[in-house]
């Protein structure tokens, strides 16, 4: 059985091609079933997300469907096969399984190291196993995928550290405040940066939003997306005693937050320290407020250098991936090699074992009454006898299954001693 | 057993080692193995300390509160490790320990001359202030950390530590948390100290710098529990207040008490 992917991705298509392969977790059976229906396609499934669309195919010959399935694939995108085609990769055997494995640990993903692909795969192949389109090769490479995948998170630094400036600054807000259930987060400003930012602290669990704007409309506005609490920029001050994290982004000419509000405003929070986030251009906040004890203060180029950083740190840890996974993907080959030839073999000793209690029996019929020392010595003679003509061909085809001659070593035994096709 | 006190500060520096790798690479598997060779070397000195129960009569008081203050420290850390984000904290915390090891190493050398010392007062006072001296000094670990921390966030280091040392909020709590719990026991144990003192007529100059250690932790808890006192110059008070403290004990240590 061979392996097969069949794909576009943000790297060979334009998100016009992609958007029309935005296929919903429901509808991923059926796609699949379609793949399946080619004649030599024996197990199929499909995933489906922003940056990807991918077909995995578990086949008799991979290079004898493949146009066959590039047509499925164009049917399921609803477009002709001639407009896909030239989007589309196909990786077979090895390939294949290599890029099962990249795509799994988040090497092939945009941002290098995102944790979602990995859910998204696992919902996908796991919708198509309950609609019965996998089977066992493509169990064993999903498997291993998901094995490999964690593998990759915990022994490089490929996940480790975020690359956007709002999870930057997330990530920064955590090594003040440990949990940020207890912190409140104060948005100046209705940019959209900030409301992006915001977003970021709303979803890491945040307690409380607060969107205050020049314009209160605007801020009541913002406040009713995000789920938080407008107020007016004139209660500036009074919020500063209040939030942990407040993010700028107004549209303001000068500083609208100053060291003497910042000392005020930390006298009355008794110096519970507060973490400034100014992604306004021009500035918001007057610089000279990092000075002071316990506040925080990084602008947007500060967040910046640290996601390129980051970004730069996961790029070094990916070269460590990539040896990981290349290494793990040729030992699942030799596994699945091994595999191969292991019905053969189970089906050789149940034949040797049939015919030896078979001749057994029929010679202790001719010997008459024996006794228990003549009978054990009978036996003996019948297991060696079995187990020194097995032992040859069993090494034989365990060293066969080591390379690419498995499946012909033990077809060529399957053929020798008058086993079934599937070995049985 | 008592050969053993070199093999035990060689385990705690050990240890600081272990944890120092662990900050540096960031493997689990480094901190695990960090985190069990500091166990090895508490029960190590558990067992130095039980056998030198027998002999306390002889002398060798102050080695073994010591020994007990770098056991308690190290213990402590195991134990909160478990509960708070603070692994990061394994090499300041053996570090210290070890210092506290090789004050007992050093101690252990002493000849006891003075009768006193196995009068019970005298005991319990010493005893009572090693406790709280474990207290501070773990707090002294997490202010240590606090400033380290604070520095880099400060000045927007792009430096992996960052990452890997505890969040600011948690080194402050359970800082103020090791003096609010180490205050009482150091406070009683003054008190003892000074009734000693008036009873020998004897009063050393370990005792006005054990006062001046004690009246800066008591300055610091009262701030911080008052006027919501916090950060760096808590911190910085926090581990000042430790070096006097440890200072008392250097006298003890290393002179013939």
């Amino acid at each position: 059985m061979e392996l097969l992917v069949l794909g576009l991705s943000h790297k060979t298509a334009p998100v016009a091609i992609r958007e029309k392969f935005a296929i919903g977790e429901e509808a991923l059976p059926q796609a699949a079933e379609r793949a399946r229906a080619v004649t030599g396609c024996k197990e199929t499934f499909l995933v489906s997300t922003c940056n990807r669309v991918e077909l995995y195919a578990a086949c008799d010959d991979a290079s004898a469907v493949e146009d066959a399935l590039g047509a499925v694939m164009a049917e399921v995108g609803g477009a002709t096969p001639g407009l896909v085609r030239p989007h589309l990769y196909a990786h077979m055997g090895p390939l294949a399984v290599r890029h099962l494995f990249r795509v799994a640990s988040s090497l092939d993903s945009l941002v290098v190291g995102e944790p979602q692909v990995l859910g998204q795969l696992k919902a996908a192949y796991e919708s198509c196993r309950k609609g019965g389109q996998t089977g066992p090769t493509l169990h064993r490479a999903m498997e291993r995928a998901f094995a490999v995948a964690k593998k990759v998170r915990s022994e490089t630094g490929i996940g480790r550290n975020a690359v956007s400036v709002s999870s930057v600054a997330a990530d920064l807000a955590r090594q003040i405040f440990g949990e940020l259930s207890a912190c409140s987060v104060l948005l100046v400003g209705a940019g959209k940066m900030g409301e992006l930012a915001a977003r970021h602290f709303k979803a890491h669990g945040t307690r409380d939003l607060f969107v205050a704007n020049r314009n209160f409309d605007r801020a009541r506005a913002l406040a009713e997306t995000l789920g938080g609490h407008p107020r007016g920029l004139d209660e500036l001050e009074t919020l500063l005693t209040h939030a942990e994290i407040i993010v700028t982004s107004t549209g303001a000419a000068n500083h609208i937050i100053t060291t003497a509000m910042v000392k005020r405003a930390l006298k009355a929070r008794k110096y519970r320290p507060i973490f400034f986030i100014d992604i306004a251009v021009p500035r918001n906040i007057e610089p000279a407020i990092n000075g002071l004890d316990n506040v925080y203060l990084y602008d947007v180029d500060d967040l910046s250098v640290i996601a390129n950083e980051n970004l730069a740190s996961r790029k070094r840890e990916a070269e460590a991936a990539e040896a990981l996974v290349a290494s793990e993907a040729e030992r699942f080959l030799r596994d699945l090699a091994g595999g191969a030839v292991t019905p053969t073999l189970q089906a050789l000793r149940r034949k040797a074992d049939d015919l030896k209690a078979a001749e057994l029996e029929r010679a202790m019929r001719k010997l008459g009454d024996l006794d228990e020392k003549q009978r054990k010595t009978v036996e003996m003679l019948a297991d060696g006898v079995v187990n020194k003509l097995l032992h040859e061909v069993f090494t034989g085809l365990k060293d066969a299954a080591k390379t690419d001659r498995g499946e012909e070593m033990a077809d060529t035994v399957r053929k020798l001693f008058g086993l079934d096709e599937t070995g049985k | 057993m008592q050969a053993l006190v070199p093999a035990g500060v060689g385990l705690f520096a050990g240890s600081t080692a272990a944890y120092l790798a662990a900050l540096w690479t960031s493997k689990p598997g480094v901190l695990r193995a960090a985190h069990v060779l500091l166990a090895l070397t508490v029960l190590l000195w558990l067992g130095i300390l039980a056998a030198s129960v027998p002999h306390l009569a002889e002398g060798g008081i102050t080695r073994f509160y010591l020994g007990g203050s770098a056991i308690g420290l190290s213990g402590l850390y195991l134990v909160l490790v478990r509960r708070y984000p603070i692994a990061g904290l394994g090499s300041f915390v053996s570090a210290l320990a070890t210092l506290l090891a090789v004050f007992a190493m050093f101690a252990q050398r002493q000849n006891v001359t003075d009768p006193t010392l196995v009068d019970w007062l005298l005991r319990v006072h010493i005893g009572l202030a090693f406790v709280g001296v474990t207290a501070f000094a773990f707090s002294t670990a997490l202010s240590t950390v606090y400033l380290m921390q604070a520095r880099m966030l400060k000045q927007k280091a792009k430096t992996e530590l960052r990452r890997r040392l505890p969040p600011l909020d948690v080194l402050d709590r359970l800082a103020l948390r090791g003096i609010v719990v180490g205050f009482p026991f150091y406070t009683v144990a003054l008190l003892l100290g000074s009734a000693q003192a008036i009873r020998t007529e004897h009063v050393r100059s370990s005792y006005v710098l054990a006062i001046i250690s004690w009246v800066i932790y008591g300055v610091v808890l009262q701030a911080r529990l008052t006027a919501g006192w916090r950060g760096r110059r808590a911190a910085i008070l926090t581990i000042f207040g430790l070096v006097l403290a440890l200072s008392v004990v250097a006298q003890y240590g290393f002179r013939s008490v």
